[in-house]
Parts: structure tokens; sequence; C-alpha cells
């Protein structure tokens, strides 16, 4: 009886995190829109009648028609089946470096935050010593270094954020460790191990999900002016950046073909925006009732 | 006339007052009447969330508005309706003829200003002095209070919990109101500290001849500071009379359920005796009277409509349908 | 405060020196022969392994990197370009002010109108103003900086032909670059600003303030407005820094001949005394910013400065 109520609470709050969610109208909106740029993104690509770097040299530069609806690039391939390509890269990058970041600055905050003392020392200086450069700057030094494959680039996006996630879970531990459910955990004997992932973690991870979510709008533009300075992904890849960066010269003449990849970035970034919004709204004890 | 005035010095007729939050309508205060006579002190007393703050922001006139709206009612200061003056008439009213101690003296001080600018600024607001006048009159409030003047030039993060309800007292009383509006000036402080601000407080009145309404839920403050008692259970008050009406005789089966879950010294019996029960939801208030879910003595009328107030010896009234007599048997 | 400055300049030199240590050890171990590439695919071996000796490129990890931090952190020598084969600082102080005009002017405009907006959107909470300044902050959150600048030239260079689209030839050059430096950091102090000011609303001392009878339009100069900019004025410091660290981006967009341009140029052509030299100048930047900026905190927040100065009694 006790285990069903327990289960029973469990899923409401859940269930409340979705209803929340869901009843802003910025947030309906980005979760809606993300999702169609997703399963165009997934699925697009074997409904189109063309190749991904098929060249045709008669719609060279070609603006849109029925034919190519977002037109053609300089090489006459067409813009649609490469922005749908390209968003996998697009997409794929921005979440695997938000993850992978976020993964890593949860480990080492939280052994900094819950183990103290020199430790923390140490992690805290070193964290000084990364974030003296900016991220961007971090991230065109490391993927110069790295090459550009996709590995290569989400370490180049995850390493600028890295010290940022580690200071906001470390002063999140900071503010938790003292509190009086920590004291009582430890006053019934919990190991640390237990106190570490049973009490202290889900008590921190609201804002980490909150900054991840919003995170992986920002690590996108990031990927893609990577791209557009010629680092990151390389063409004939068609990511959204890339596409841009080949555009720019003929920016004077057929504009077309830096507005379609440029918009796209922005519409996805602003989806994500209102979703991350949205998540922060829906967490935020403050707000509920 | 002025017989007339010193008697309803301050007096809330039929008072209403509701919130609006999310398309749900809080019903905080639900048509209050009480007098305040010059010099005397009215307690309010209720648990969290009656709507004492409430009625207390609406003499002030600075409810957040939205979400909260006065729905009706009249209150008279010295003759002239509160609720009538434009907000730049209300501007020489606060902090002038009535001034307000709030709650939680942690937050009430802006951090960035010094305690002695605080004061000043009320100060300058009302009277023509110079800005060396002023903070001279300041340091004299500070004083007053029992702070050193010298400590004008420091920020509220120097001062503890009790210093700084303190400064809060020093300025809300810089101006010499007529009216004072204490909202729970002692529960965020400790015991010891919380009887040194009541004396104060006393001293202050005294000494500045001012009119007081006193909000808190702590029976023993009351007891300590004030003339008449009013208690509010869910926005409506439910028994009033002079503090001796109200120890002596209570007569709501609420204000009898606030007396038995005090602990006692005295007796043997070593149980509180808490009242059962929650206190009713103010978006969902009940059609008659809003204590019958948990009175253990409500029959079928209590719940059909609204229970008036009656008068059950000189000055002491009573909102129950019984009559006083029954409840002690 | 005195000591504590002190405090936070060694630790400043540190961390410089650590930056150092980093681009170099990065810049080595980059894959790829650097002077074979700096020669070209007709050089003979002759000659590549005479310029390695001549860039001092045989001698071991450790020896160089003693010799590059001796040199940089000592002689204060950050050596020639391995390409113009010009001495890096002088052409790193001619770049300096391009770079700088446009990032202090847009983080001027990021503060002034982004703290504006945030505070008008904030005392129209719920009302149309407040939607509207929030939708416009969130598209220019979302766009990226690059693509906004490629946009600004197509519009207001290419069609309507007000201001050039490249180059630093006059002062109009810089318009555009410096409002695509400033869109994106307007709109995310706006909404900060706001968020603030929402915060600050509430607040129980600006109910005091009412109660003592100020007026509104005080109550929001005196009492919200200070306490609203002060998360604002803590991201200063780091917002110019990145300002800054976006240079290379920007400037490749406008093709200005700055310091991030600079950078780029040493990245793609690997030439390494360049790319060391402009990490050293954004390291120095972005920690000298983020010291002012905390001085200046210290001195507005008296809760703060009670904090630096703790051999002062402090109750």
């Amino acid at each position: 009886m006790a285990a069903k109520t327990q289960k029973v609470q469990k899923t409401n709050l859940l269930l409340e995190f979705f209803y929340r969610m869901t009843k802003s109208f910025s947030s309906k909106l980005g979760l809606i829109l993300l999702l169609l740029i997703v399963l165009l993104c997934l699925v697009g690509p074997f409904f189109s009648p063309y190749e991904i770097n098929g060249v045709d040299l008669l719609n060279m530069y070609s603006g849109p028609s029925k034919a190519h609806l977002l037109g053609c690039d300089a090489m006459g391939r067409d813009m649609l089946t490469r922005l749908m390509y390209g968003g996998r890269y697009s997409l794929a990058l921005g979440v695997c470096a938000s993850l992978f970041g976020a993964l890593v600055g949860v480990v080492i905050g939280s052994v900094g935050g819950y183990f103290g003392g020199i430790t923390e020392t140490i992690i805290m200086r070193l964290m000084d010593v990364w974030s003296a450069l900016p991220g961007i700057l971090l991230c065109i030094l490391v993927s110069s270094a790295m090459g550009s494959g996709f590995f290569a680039t989400v370490i180049a996006l995850t390493v600028g954020g890295v010290p940022g996630t580690v200071r906001m879970i470390r002063g999140q531990i900071l503010s938790e460790r003292t509190k009086e459910y920590i004291e009582a955990a430890q006053s019934i004997n919990c190991s640390s191990f237990m106190i570490m992932f049973k009490h202290l973690l889900p008590n921190v991870i609201q804002p980490i999900i909150v900054t991840t979510t919003m995170g992986i709008g920002s690590t996108m533009i990031m990927a893609a002016s990577l791209s557009y300075i010629g680092l990151g992904i390389q063409p004939p890849n068609p990511e959204w950046g890339a596409m841009l960066s080949d555009g720019r010269s003929y920016i004077r003449v057929y504009p077309h073909m830096i507005l379609v990849p440029g918009i796209i970035i922005a519409l996805t970034v602003f989806a994500i925006n209102l979703l991350g919004d949205g998540v922060r709204d829906a967490l935020d004890p403050k707000l509920r009732d | 006339m002025a017989e007339h005035n010193k008697e309803e010095f301050l007096s809330v007729s039929n008072l209403e007052v509701v919130y609006t939050q999310a398309r749900r309508v809080v019903h905080a205060v639900n048509g209050v009447s009480f007098k305040v006579p010059k010099g005397s002190t009215l307690g309010l007393v209720g648990e969290t969330g009656a709507g004492k703050t409430t009625i207390a922001k609406s003499i002030m006139r600075i409810l957040p508005d939205p979400p909260a709206k006065i729905l009706q009612g009249e209150i008279y200061l010295d003759g002239e309706n509160l609720l009538n003056k434009t907000e730049n008439e209300m501007l020489d009213v606060r902090g002038g003829k009535i001034a307000m101690i709030f709650q939680d003296p942690m937050t009430a001080l802006n951090p960035l200003i010094t305690v002695g600018d605080q004061i000043l600024e009320v100060l300058l607001l009302h009277n023509s002095y110079s800005r060396e006048e002023g903070m001279k009159r300041a340091g004299e409030m500070l004083e007053t209070v029992g702070i050193p003047a010298e400590r004008y030039g420091e920020y509220p993060h120097q001062f503890s919990g009790g210093m700084k309800q303190r400064v809060v007292i020093a300025m809300a009383l810089a101006c010499s109101p007529e009216l004072l509006l204490a909202d729970e000036p002692t529960t965020a402080l400790d015991v010891t500290i919380q009887a040194q601000v009541l004396d104060l407080i006393n001293d202050l009145k005294v000494k500045f001849q001012t009119s007081m309404i006193l909000i808190t839920h702590d029976l023993g403050v009351i007891a300590q500071t004030c003339d008449n008692v009013a208690v509010i259970y869910a926005g409506s008050i439910v028994e009033s009379g002079t503090k001796e009406d109200i120890f002596d005789h209570p007569t709501h089966p609420y204000t009898n359920g606030l007396f038995d879950s005090l602990p006692s010294m005295a007796g043997e019996d070593e149980m509180l005796h808490p009242i059962a029960g929650m206190p009713p939801d103010p978006t969902d208030l009940p059609k008659g009277c809003a204590f019958s879910p948990r009175c253990p003595h409500a029959v079928d009328a209590c719940r059909k409509g609204p229970v008036p107030m009656k008068e059950i010896s000189p000055g002491h009234f009573c909102a129950c349908i019984r009559k006083g007599g029954e409840l002690d048997g | 405060m005195f000591r504590y400055v002190i405090k936070r300049l060694l630790m400043m030199l540190l961390i410089l020196w650590c930056a150092g240590l980093v681009i170099f050890t990065l810049t080595y171990f980059t894959p790829g022969d650097v002077a074979s590439l700096l020669l070209g695919k007709e050089a003979t071996v002759d000659v590549i392994a005479q310029k390695r000796a001549y860039l001092g490129l045989d001698q071991s990890y450790l020896v160089q990197l003693g010799h590059y931090m001796v040199n940089t952190f000592i002689k204060f020598d950050f050596g020639e370009s391995w390409v113009f084969s010009s001495p890096v600082i002088t052409e790193l102080i001619i770049r300096l002010p391009r770079t700088l005009i446009i990032g202090l002017t847009a983080m001027v405009l990021n503060v002034v109108i982004g703290t504006l907006l945030g505070i008008f959107a904030g005392t129209h909470e719920g009302k149309w103003q407040d939607s509207l300044v929030m939708i416009i902050a969130m598209v220019f959150v979302s766009a990226p900086d690059f693509f906004v600048a490629l946009l600004l030239i197509l519009l207001f260079a290419l069609k309507l032909q007000w201001v050039p689209a490249f180059g630093i030839d006059s002062w109009t050059c810089y318009i555009l670059p410096i409002i695509a430096c400033s869109l994106g950091g307007i709109a995310i102090n706006a909404r900060q600003a706001r968020s603030s000011m929402l915060e600050v609303i509430r607040a129980d001392f600006v109910t005091t303030a009412r109660s003592k009878g100020q007026r509104e339009k005080v109550i929001v100069r005196k009492h919200m407005l200070p306490n609203a900019m002060m998360p604002i004025i803590t991201g200063v410091g780091g917002g110019l820094a990145t300002v800054i660290a976006g240079s290379p981006v920007i400037e490749s967009v406008f093709s200005i001949p700055g310091i991030g341009a600079y950078l780029l140029a040493g990245v793609n052509q690997h030439d390494y005394p360049v790319v060391r030299a402009c990490v050293i100048f954004f390291a120095l930047f972005a920690s000298l910013a983020v010291l002012i900026m905390d001085l200046c905190y210290a001195f507005l927040d008296p809760r703060i400065k009670a904090q630096y100065s703790k051999g002062k009694k402090v109750k």
C-alpha cells in the first residue's frame, strides 16, 4: 500500500512537469517547431529526389522554384535536400556537445563540491585557468588543433562550456550541502555515495537541465560559427554554418544562398530557446502552487 | 464632532478584497468592519493567510493591483475616506499620517542604501527639513530606538535582525504618524529580542500618542500590548471586543480553539489541543460560517447562510449562532 | 581592499602563465609539419630541414617551451610572424584599436540599451509591450551574430547603400560591425534586466518605500534600478570578454583587419607565434575586464565590499 502511494506521487510530479510545460503557449510553440524540424531532418532526405552532392550545372544559383523549393547553390545542388542532411549534423552537434559538456561538468563539479577541501581548491583553480580564454576562442583553437571530424568538433564545442557548468554545480552543491536534509541523511548513517546520488544530485540537477537545454541552442550557433570561419565540419558535408559560408561570396547576387541556412539555424535555436524557457518555468519551484 | 472623531479615529467598514490569480479568485478579506479609537491599540489575531496583512495594506492602499482589488468598503481616517483619495493625496498620508512596520526586517530595508539615509528619505518626504536637519533628526530617531547615531552611515547587512527591526520602527515613527500598522513586528525575531521590541513599540506609542493596529498570531503579544482584539478567520472577523472580553470570556468556537491550542503550564494536562482540520480554501469558501467544517458545535443552520455578528455584552461581538452561555456546557 | 587587488593581480599573472603553457602545447601538438606547410609543396627536404632549424622546431618540446615562456613572460618578446617575418607585437598594436572600438562600443550599447529595454519590459509585465520586447529579444538571442551581420550587409550596404560593407576606410565602416556585435548582447541583457527587475519589483523594501509615501517614479529610480542593475554589472566583465572573443567571426564577415582576423589568419596559415600572441592578448584582456568589473561591483555593493575587506571588523 505504502509503495503504491509513493509511485503515484512520482508519476504525478512528472505529469505535472509536462502539464506545466504545455500550459504556456510559447513552450508549446517551441516544442512543435522543434519536432517539425527534427522530423524533417530525419525523414525528409528519404523523400528527396535529389542527391545530397548531386551537381546540376543547369540549375546553378537558381532561386526557389517548383522543382527546387528553396533553390540551388553554386553547384546546382538542391538547397532543401542539403538543408535536411545538414540539419542532422547541426542538431547532432548541438545535442551531443551539450550533453557531453553537461556530463563532464557534473562529474568534475560534484566531485569538487562534495569533497571540498584541497580537491575543491585544485579543481576551482584549474577552472579559473580553463576559463581564462572565453569559450568561442577555446573552441576555435581546439578545433584547429584537432581537425575537422565530427567527434573532434564535439570536443571543441564541449571544451568552452565546461568551466561554467562546473562552477554552477559546485555552487549548487555548496548551498545544498549545508541544508538540513543532508545532515538528516548523515544522521541516519547514509553512505556518502548514497547522499551524493540519492539526495544531493536530484536537488542540484534542475538548473543543469535548464542550462543544458538552453545550451543546445548556443552550441548550435557556435558550431555554425566554427564552420563559417572554415573550421569544424568541412564542405562538402552540408552543415548549416558551412552552407552559409559557401553562400557568402554570392551574397550580392544570390542572397537566397545565405538566407535559407541562416533562417533555419535561427528558427531551430529559437525553438530550442522557447523550450528552454518553458523547462525553466516548469521546474521553477517558486512558480509551483 | 471632535468627540466623535476621537472614538472613530479609524473606522473600517465592510471591507472586501480579492486576489485574482490565473482566473481563480481568492477571497482574502470578506466584509471586515472595525474601529480604532484615538490612542488605543487593536490586535488582529488569526492564522497565516487569514487576511490580516491584506487589511493593513488596504488601509495604506499599497496592495499590488493587479492581482489584488478592493471590491467594496470604506476606510475613514479622521473623517476622510482613504479609498476616495487620489494616489497623490495618498502619498502624504503614507509615512506621514499612517506608517507601517513590516514582518521581515531582513528584507524590508534596501540593501544598497545606508540605514540613516533610509530614515532620512521618509523625513524629507513629509517635512520641510533641509538635508542637514533631516540627517540630525534621523540620527535622533536611531537613538530613540536604541541605536547609536554614529551608525547612521552603516548598511543593513551590518545589523542583526533585531537591530534591523529597530531601524524599521525608527523609520515608521520618524514623522510621528497618528496611526501605526505593525504587521507581525516580532515574528521574525528571537524570543529574547521580541520582548525588547514590543516594549520599545509600547513606549514609543505612548510617547508619540499613536493609535496602532497590531497584527499577530501570537496571543501572548496581544496580552502584552492591546486594548481591543479582533479575531479573524478566513478573511472575516469572527469575534471582537476588549482584551478582557476576549481573554476572559472567549465565545466563538474558533477563539476558544486558539486558547485551547496554547500549551498550558498550569494544568496537569500534557497534551496540546490543536484545532482539527485545515483553514478553508480561500478560492472556495463555505456558504455559511467559514469555521463550520472544523467546528465541534456546528449544526445545519451554521452551513446554510452567513452568520451575523451579535453583541453578547456591551462592546463584545461574536459571529456565532449559539448564545455565549451555551459554550461552557 | 588593496591587498585584495594585489592578490587578484598575482592570480591573473598565474592564469596568463598557464594560458601560455596551454596554447604553446596545443600548437606544438597540432598535427602537420609546420616547416613544410610554410614552404609549400615544392620545397626540398634540405630547405625544409633548414627552415625547421631556423625556427627552432628541431629542439625538444621542453626546450622550445622554455624558450617560449622566457621570451613571452620575462622579455615580453612575442617573436616574429613565421609567414611575414614581421614582429608580432607591432602588428598587434596596429590592430588593437580596431578590435577595441567595435568591442567596447558594442558593450556600452549592450548594457545601456539592454537594461533600458529590460526595465521597460519588466515594468509592463504581462502587457503587450512586455511580450513584444521579449519576442524580439528571443529572436536576436537565437540568430547567430554572423548571420545578423550578413543580413545587415545585405540590407544596409548592398540594397540601400548607406554604409560600406567591408574594410575600415572610414568611420562609417564601423557602424555595421558594432550593430552586428551588439544586437545579441542587447537581447541577452534585456532578458536578464527584465528578470532581475521582476524580482526587485516584488521585493519587500519596495513596499517599504511605498509605505513611506515615496513617488512611484522615485521608487523605480532610487530603489528598484540600483538593485536590479547589480546582476547586470556582474556580467559586464565576462560579456566584454565574450564580445572581444567573438571578434574572429565578426571581423571575418566585415573583412576588418583586427586582432580576431589576425588570430584566424594565424590559425589558417599555421603561423603559431601570431596565434600564441593573440591568445595571450585575449586572455589578458578577459582577466583585466573581469577584474575591473569585480572591483566596480565591490565599490557599488556594500555587501560585497564588506566581504573583500575581511581584515577589518565586519559584523
